[in-house]
């Protein structure tokens, strides 16, 4: 079971979860709030390992992390990818008279002055939330967080200048919320 | 219990109580004249700074002239900078991007070594202790270790030329004992008069960043009180920053026991402010808001000290 779900949580990290698999899966972390906190230490991870600046973190938060990670096997490598994405002939015929099923709808829903909710804009806009909050929230406080360190620190600590670390993006490798 | 062994017992104790009594005098007598010597000798050397795991060596220099100091580091690895101390003010020249910061109100007085001003004072919050001799840059040395009474600041060590009085090493231990910092001599020349830099020379054609330009304000100006201090740990300072933006005013106090000093700033809340604990390298700091404001106080002291002064923090 948990095999199964590190499955498709590596799934969707990838993009590679159909819509009925999609609307399954945000239904399930809705209800289980471990599972939400799983999928986004996985979020983090990625985006680090994406991202050029280093985080040297403190000791005792890396160890909590690592042994979080311990506890959690993770399969980044989906298995039965291949077969996923080879649509067999009914699957593309079926997706084609659903996308113009869909369209038609819009058309008649456009004339009739009906506002319709698109059930797959739907997953797709909770899924693009779930997928972009945390980066939305990265890019947003960084630069000012490391920008107000940045000047805290200098002000304070003017032997910083011995370091060589006082001139362009100091402190953002050396910035990290943890414990002591 | 024995009459002998009562009599022996107090004769331990009174050599321990003499012994420790001697002790201290000396290693303070030590520290004055390292104030004394690093203030009015000329010296030049080549300095290694160990700090958060990053080596820096840099070419050292102390001139007098005229009753004046400057202190003068030269870079000999990229980012390749200056950095004079002269007159209450450090400016670091940055030779590639043309850039020079200047503090006009730096914390420290000595790239070296800071010491308190009034060394008598030390007593309610360190211990000095005497340590075997050793020897650094081939110089036989004393060694005095600062340590501290409670966990609210950190350990220090200083190696003394016996000769010169400078301070040829110093370590600064975190409660663990791991060393947090590390500045030392990897060669020195005492006596060789060094070139006075004039720094207005470097300001021509290069963009300057003022910090601390502002005049100091009266510590009761301040729009918020610090109800916990540990012992020992006074008010130095407090001033402004980014006046020009009333939004974006920073006030700034500044707090030291003359080894270890705290910083409180206090701006409006900003909206990624995040309260509680961040470490920086070997510099600790604790944010909480209160109100519309977010108080930040920070410095290269224990979680314990700067958590403590943030969480005494009213607003008046």
């Amino acid at each position: 079971m948990n095999k199964e779900i590190n499955q498709k949580i590596s799934q969707f990290l990838d993009d590679e979860l159909d819509h009925a698999e999609l609307d399954n899966f945000l239904h399930n972390i809705k209800k289980q709030p471990d599972l939400k906190s799983k999928i986004n230490r996985y979020q983090a991870v990625t985006q680090v390992l994406k991202m050029d600046q280093a985080v040297l973190a403190d000791g005792g938060f890396l160890e909590g992390i690592n042994q979080q990670l311990k506890d959690e096997p993770h399969y980044f490598l989906p298995q039965q990818r291949a077969e996923k994405r080879t649509p067999k002939f009914w699957q593309k015929t079926s997706l084609a008279i659903a996308a113009s099923a869909t369209f038609v709808a819009i058309i008649l829903a456009q004339q009739s002055g009906v506002q319709s909710i698109d059930p797959v804009q739907q997953i797709a806009e909770v899924h693009k939330q779930v997928v972009e909050r945390p980066v939305q929230v990265a890019k947003a406080s960084e630069p000012t967080q490391h920008e107000r360190l940045k000047a805290y620190l200098q002000a304070h600590n003017d032997d910083l200048y011995t370091h060589g670390s006082s001139n362009i993006h100091p402190f953002a490798r050396v910035a990290s919320y943890g414990r002591d | 219990m024995s009459m002998l062994y009562r009599v022996f017992l107090f004769f331990c104790l009174s050599i321990t109580t003499v012994t420790a009594e001697e002790v201290e005098p000396k290693a303070l007598q030590w520290l004055q004249s390292v104030s004394q010597a690093m203030k009015s000798l000329d010296y030049k050397g080549t300095v290694a700074f160990f700090k958060n795991g990053r080596l820096d060596t840099m070419k050292y220099f102390h001139a007098i002239e005229a009753g004046k100091q400057q202190e003068r580091l030269l870079s000999l690895n990229s980012p390749m900078r200056e950095v004079i101390r002269e007159a209450g003010t450090v400016r670091c020249v940055f030779k590639k991007s043309k850039e020079i910061v200047v503090n006009h109100r730096p914390v420290s007085d000595s790239f070296l070594i800071d010491l308190p001003d009034d060394l008598s004072g030390l007593g309610a919050a360190y211990q000095l202790q005497i340590r075997d001799e050793e020897s650094v840059v081939m110089l036989p040395v004393y060694v005095v270790s600062i340590v501290p009474k409670d966990q609210y600041r950190y350990e220090r060590k200083i190696w003394i030329d016996k000769e010169s009085f400078l301070p040829l090493k110093t370590e600064v231990y975190d409660l663990s004992g791991a060393t947090v910092e590390q500045v030392v001599f990897t060669d020195i020349k005492v006596g060789e008069k060094s070139v006075f830099i004039d720094v207005a020379e470097d300001e021509k054609d290069a963009k300057v960043k003022h910090l601390h330009k502002n005049e100091l304000l009266a510590i009761d100006q301040a729009s918020f009180l610090v109800q916990n201090l540990p012992q020992n740990f006074q008010q130095v300072f407090f001033t402004r920053m980014n006046t020009d933006d009333a939004e974006q005013s920073v006030e700034h106090l500044l707090l030291s026991d003359g080894f270890s000093s705290v910083s409180v700033y206090k701006e409006t809340k900003a909206k990624d402010a995040q309260e509680g604990l961040q470490t920086l390298g070997s510099v600790k700091s604790f944010t909480q808001i209160i109100d519309n404001h977010q108080i930040t106080v920070l410095g290269e002291v224990p979680v314990k000290t700067v958590k403590f002064i943030a969480q005494g923090i009213k607003l008046k």
